[in-house]
């Protein structure tokens, strides 16, 4: 950050990328993470970009912590690493902007580096992923530096509620993000739930505190028996967001949104497959995450995605 | 025109932005910004320089490079997103 309070983005046209769609023609650069929404363009129908914005992968289903809301399947599966570029390269091709990598734990994955080394060399996208940051070590962050654009860590609370939540004692935590930081811009994630609904601020400050670029709040959604975050964490999140002064970027997963929260959506005209979708760790694309039915990726990603708009019912 | 910061929809579900321009002159300052940004992108369409859709043509121009907020290959944005 610049000593006038701004953020001074270096763009470079390798990095840069333009993606033409019904919302307009979007610049976006995925070494800084800049966007530049065109939105008075109106652009053809048959110039629109074919791919999501960006898809996110389960590389794999296993995972070393056990947290009570976690909505991964638990069989054991994952993605065939030649395969997964071979989609990468598709989704590239026919507009999309980004990639996350998830799971499951995707540093355990065999191969996790080499897979976002490939990632970035031979397509444009923005490689991200989201991790525990447990089994990062220094030979791991040393071989992501340069080929992945953004983590996203996991940390769902602080201190003693981090601990109980997540297994692991929160020291590990502080250190392992050393790590992080030398590889690339880093996030940090918050499920909300009645475990953690206090610990906004805590979280919040730690953020600030570890130098992370931005706050992803994750309202519980219901899965794998549980509930989700009901009406009332949701208003209490909702207060939150709404008197607690901004120290962080913040951003919210679209499902979580409630009516009183001063949300931007860059996208009105997207319609729900334009703007991302799912792959789990079987090989099956769905609309997201929690999806439970979806399309299974036979050859061509592009093709089970037009499959799945037909079955969604979206054009 | 919007522009912002950050990596979208990688996660689990699509992701928004949270947020608001901390005061009126702030949102004035960036709203200038983006009008001459704007005013060099038509002034390219308007010389044949740049085409909506065209192939080969999903870079920017030499002279949109040369747009002063755009000098030196960067761009001056406010810390805080934008919405």
């Amino acid at each position: 950050m610049a000593s006038d309070g701004s953020c001074r983005t270096m763009l470079s046209q390798e990095d840069g990328k333009i993606r033409l769609s019904k919302s307009g023609a979007h610049f976006f650069d995925r070494r800084s993470g800049l966007n530049i929404l065109f939105e008075e363009a109106i652009v053809p129908t048959r110039l629109c970009a074919r791919a999501p914005r960006y898809v996110s992968f389960a590389l794999t289903n296993a995972c070393d912590l056990s947290c009570s809301y976690c909505y991964a399947p638990k069989q054991p599966s994952r993605l065939d690493g030649n395969r997964l570029v071979q989609w990468l390269m598709e989704l590239d091709a026919e507009g999309g902007l980004g990639v996350g990598f998830g799971g499951g734990e995707p540093t355990l994955y065999p191969g996790f580096a080499d897979i976002c080394r490939r990632a970035a060399a031979q397509t444009r996208l923005a490689v991200t992923f989201t991790t525990h940051s447990h089994s990062l070590t220094k030979r791991l962050a040393d071989e992501l530096r340069g080929c992945v654009h953004f983590l996203r860590i996991s940390v769902d609370g602080v201190g003693e509620t981090y601990e109980r939540l997540r297994g692991r004692p929160f020291g590990d935590l502080r250190a392992q993000l050393n790590l992080v930081r030398s590889i690339a811009l880093f996030g940090i994630n918050l499920v909300v739930n009645a475990e953690t609904i206090m610990q906004l601020d805590a979280v919040a400050d730690f953020a600030v505190d570890q130098g992370a670029a931005e706050l992803l709040l994750l309202p519980e959604a219901p899965s794998q028996g549980r509930p989700g975050a009901d009406a009332t964490i949701k208003r209490e999140l909702e207060d939150w967001v709404a008197h607690t002064p901004r120290k962080i970027r913040l951003a919210i997963s679209e499902s979580g949104v409630t009516a009183g929260m001063p949300v931007a959506h860059p996208y009105p005209k997207e319609t729900p497959l334009d703007g991302h979708a799912h792959v789990d760790a079987f090989g099956i694309i769905k609309p997201n995450a929690f999806a439970r039915t979806g399309v299974r990726i036979e050859g061509s990603i592009m093709n089970a995605i037009e499959r799945l708009r037909a079955e969604e019912g979206v054009t | 025109m919007k522009v912002w910061m950050g990596y979208g929809s990688e996660h689990s579900a699509n992701l928004v932005m949270i947020g608001h321009f901390a005061d009126a002159a702030t949102a004035k300052a960036v709203a200038a910004t983006i009008e001459r940004i704007e005013r060099y992108v038509r002034d390219e369409i308007n010389a044949g320089r740049m085409e909506l859709g065209r192939e080969g043509g999903y870079r920017f121009t030499d002279q949109l490079w040369s747009c002063p907020d755009l000098v030196d290959n960067s761009v001056k944005l406010p810390a805080q997103p934008i919405g």
